[in-house]
């Protein structure tokens, strides 16, 4: 079936009187909560979802996704208003949105913020309607050997983006793959590690590890300086009340189409890429386009540009995140892992073969991404007073009572008093592991990914597929050789430009990655193979013939990009 | 041997890691081909020791670092009282349910939690009764009218 009758399916099951309540209600609590500082996009899309239990999937997931690109918005507002972004996705949004905002311009400020929010979110829609059914194609031709390899792959970055801190990422990462290991063995089903304790044979649920881990420990820190959770959220600057001109701000935005085109791209490449998600893509969206930019000196000082890359981009993120979860069945960052959750508790399995086999929740997904976007420029533009009023709330407050929504959101999950039990485990776990220095997103990874693992592994022996399979399946070595410069790569960040062998690192990586590409079949990705071998080969002997001059030690523009923890 | 928080960590790493690899060897061999039940642990558990014992490593060549709580267990506690008795709050809330419930236990919770991290005086507790009965009150509503989910009512409920 074609893109379009697949489209002709989904809307009538998504295009509801209740559904589009639902998501306009999704929306707005994803808007309300991005607005708060310290409250996270994960922390709105885990207490939505106890509440989509009684819904359809479609509903649920509908529900969920509005959630999720409200809060990617939700944030722009406190952050160019009062210079303290919602979420840690609008960090560069900030750069130039609060000085436009101060210089006496805020409406414009917000209209290319909303307006950049938008394009980015529409142009995502259209990249995943189009790649995730593609790339769903591809996932089948992978056989559990590579499915292990990419899970292997998918850890490696996680722990890799800890920056500095990467010997302690690898160990949460395995740390979480540990947990996942508690319960019941996935080949005979005997207890595992329960050290007697019969309750722990049934393993730890997954929402109440992920919630315990990040949502539960998150908001016992944020409280731990008794001043500090005593403040009002906003600080003490006050919003004004705001015009925004839609039409003029419409129009600068697209007169900087090149920008948003690019960011939004960007954000989409960063979703895909597994843990890698809207707090890394916005500064690095900010980037290029100070680099891409002719007047670069204005960035900082309410540049139209540093407002467009990192808010196009943010939203962008979250196509790209789905992409990975659409086709693979595998969960990019911690909201795809939630809404992975919840396509679980609804009995849907995503797989390569989820959207070929579901194809009304799969287009539904699509389609719901598209119209979110819609929902959070109307809903944005009108609620836009009252949402920075929410920075007025103080932390503790807010702490006490989520602590108590996700006692109560956990319990309806499976109606045992042991979940609850769970989420404090894992909440004391996550606190501990915090204050110690330890990435939490890697544990969260491990945990999610561990089970998916183990069971492709136990798939490989079944199969009596030999070690050899790593080196002889293309898609296997692809994804352990990038798997092993992923875990160069903070290092490789470190010293661009510092270090004479950091000149060498990407024409190795492509020369290298040519060879699996090769041996993949068809006649296209031998041909791009080719390409890869070609370009790493040109760079290389360029690099070698007339070496690139090193840097000075102190460049303000080498950015280092590192999980928020 | 210096003892700083990742020497102490990787000491703990270490141990966790011995007494699971020791239950690994518990578990039952394979049969028909299958994958050995301790073959995943041990692939994460070795690995997992390694590094555990390159963090011990690392942290022993490290400068002594003087950020953070300090040495002293009272100063540690005072540094963590917040966050310390959350928990313990959530425990007792835990503990409790049977006989409270989640409405009376929540109720409480909540408003010990608020009062606890945001003062005593009449003011404030008043405006934390009220930010307790809405939302634990709301909540309880929603879960157990709109949505039809089964939340504990406790012995005290049940007996009224």
């Amino acid at each position: 079936m074609d893109i379009f009758t697949n489209i002709g399916l989904a809307a009538p099951e998504l295009f509801t009187v209740t559904t589009m309540a639902l998501m306009m209600l999704g929306t707005f609590v994803g808007l309300l909560a991005g607005a708060i500082p310290g409250f996270t996009i994960a922390m709105a899309v885990v207490l939505v979802l106890p509440f989509t239990f009684a819904m359809s999937p479609v509903q649920g997931l509908a529900t969920m996704i509005a959630v999720y690109v409200g809060g990617l918005s939700g944030g722009l507002m406190s952050g160019i208003l009062t210079g303290i972004p919602g979420t840690p996705s609008s960090v560069a949004t900030t750069f130039d949105g609060y000085p436009m905002a101060k210089s006496g311009r805020p409406g414009l400020a917000l209209g290319i913020g909303v307006w950049s929010s938008f394009f980015g979110g529409i142009i995502a829609s259209i990249v995943l309607m189009l790649i995730a059914p593609q790339l769903a194609m591809i996932g089948l031709e992978f056989q559990p050997v590579d499915f292990f390899a990419l899970v292997i792959f998918a850890l490696t970055v996680t722990a890799s983006l800890a920056g500095d801190q990467l010997l302690k990422g690898l160990i949460a990462a395995l740390f979480g793959l540990l947990i996942a290991t508690v319960g019941s063995d996935v080949v005979f089903g005997l207890p595992r590690f329960t050290f007697g304790i019969d309750e722990a044979s049934k393993g730890f649920a997954f929402l109440p590890v992920l919630v315990g881990l990040f949502a539960f420990s998150r908001l016992l820190n944020d409280v731990r300086d008794r001043s500090a959770s005593g403040k009002r959220l906003g600080g003490d600057a006050s919003a004004n009340v705001v015009k925004i001109d839609y039409i003029a701000s419409c129009k600068l935005v697209l007169s900087h189409w090149v920008n948003v085109v690019r960011s939004s791209l960007l954000g989409v490449f960063v979703g895909v890429l597994p843990a890698a998600g809207s707090t890394i893509s916005n500064i690095l969206a900010y980037d290029q386009a100070k680099k891409a930019s002719k007047e670069p000196e204005t960035f900082g000082k309410g540049a139209v540009d540093g407002i467009i890359a990192p808010e196009a981009a943010n939203n962008a993120t979250a196509g790209g995140a789905l992409i990975v979860m659409m086709a693979l069945g595998l969960p990019g960052d911690i909201m795809t892992a939630i809404m992975l959750g919840a396509l679980l508790v609804h009995d849907v399995i995503p797989s390569p073969s989820f959207i070929a086999d579901e194809p009304t929740i799969a287009y539904s997904i699509f389609l719901a991404f598209f119209v979110a976007n819609f929902m959070m420029l109307f809903l944005q533009s009108i609620t836009l007073r009252g949402f920075v009023l929410v920075t007025n709330v103080k932390m503790y407050m807010l702490t006490a009572v989520i602590l108590f929504y996700c006692a109560v959101g956990i319990f309806a999950l499976n109606n045992i008093a042991y979940d609850m039990w769970t989420l404090l485990i894992f909440g004391v776990l996550g606190f501990v592991m915090r204050a110690l220095g330890f990435p939490i997103v890697p544990i969260v990874m491990g945990v999610v990914l561990g089970q998916i693992a183990e069971v492709r592994l136990s798939q490989v022996f079944a199969r009596g597929d030999g070690l050899d399979a790593f080196l002889t399946r293309p898609w296997a070595l692809f994804f352990i050789l990038l798997s092993g410069f992923s875990i160069m790569f903070p290092s490789y960040q470190k010293y661009r430009g510092q270090k004479a062998w950091a000149h060498y690192f990407v024409p190795i990586l492509l020369i290298v990655l040519a060879f699996p590409v090769f041996m993949m079949p068809g006649t296209i990705r031998p041909i791009i193979a080719g390409l890869m071998l070609a370009t790493g080969a040109i760079r290389l002997i360029m690099q070698i013939r007339s070496p690139k001059p090193l840097d000075t030690p102190a460049q303000d523009d080498n950015h280092t990009y590192t999980l928020e923890s | 041997m210096q003892l700083n928080r990742d020497t102490s960590t990787a000491i703990v790493l270490l141990l966790i890691c011995g007494a699971m690899l020791i239950n690994t060897f518990q578990m039952p061999a394979a049969m028909f081909g299958q994958m050995p039940a301790a073959l995943w642990p041990r692939l994460i558990l070795v690995p997992l020791a390694l590094l555990s014992l390159l963090l011990l490593v690392k942290a022993q060549l490290a400068e002594p670092d003087d950020s953070g709580p300090g040495h002293g267990f009272l100063q540690w506690l005072t540094y963590y009282k917040n966050p310390i008795v959350c928990f313990a709050l959530f425990f007792l809330f835990l503990v409790t349910m049977p006989i409270l419930g989640m409405l009376i236990g929540g109720l409480l919770y909540v408003f010990i939690t608020l009062s606890f991290l945001g003062g005593w005086a009449p003011r404030q507790m008043l405006q934390h009764a009220l930010v307790s009965i809405f939302f634990v009150v709301g909540m309880w509503a929603i879960f157990t009218q709109l949505l039809g989910v089964f939340l504990p009512e406790g012995i005290l409920l049940r007996v009224y």
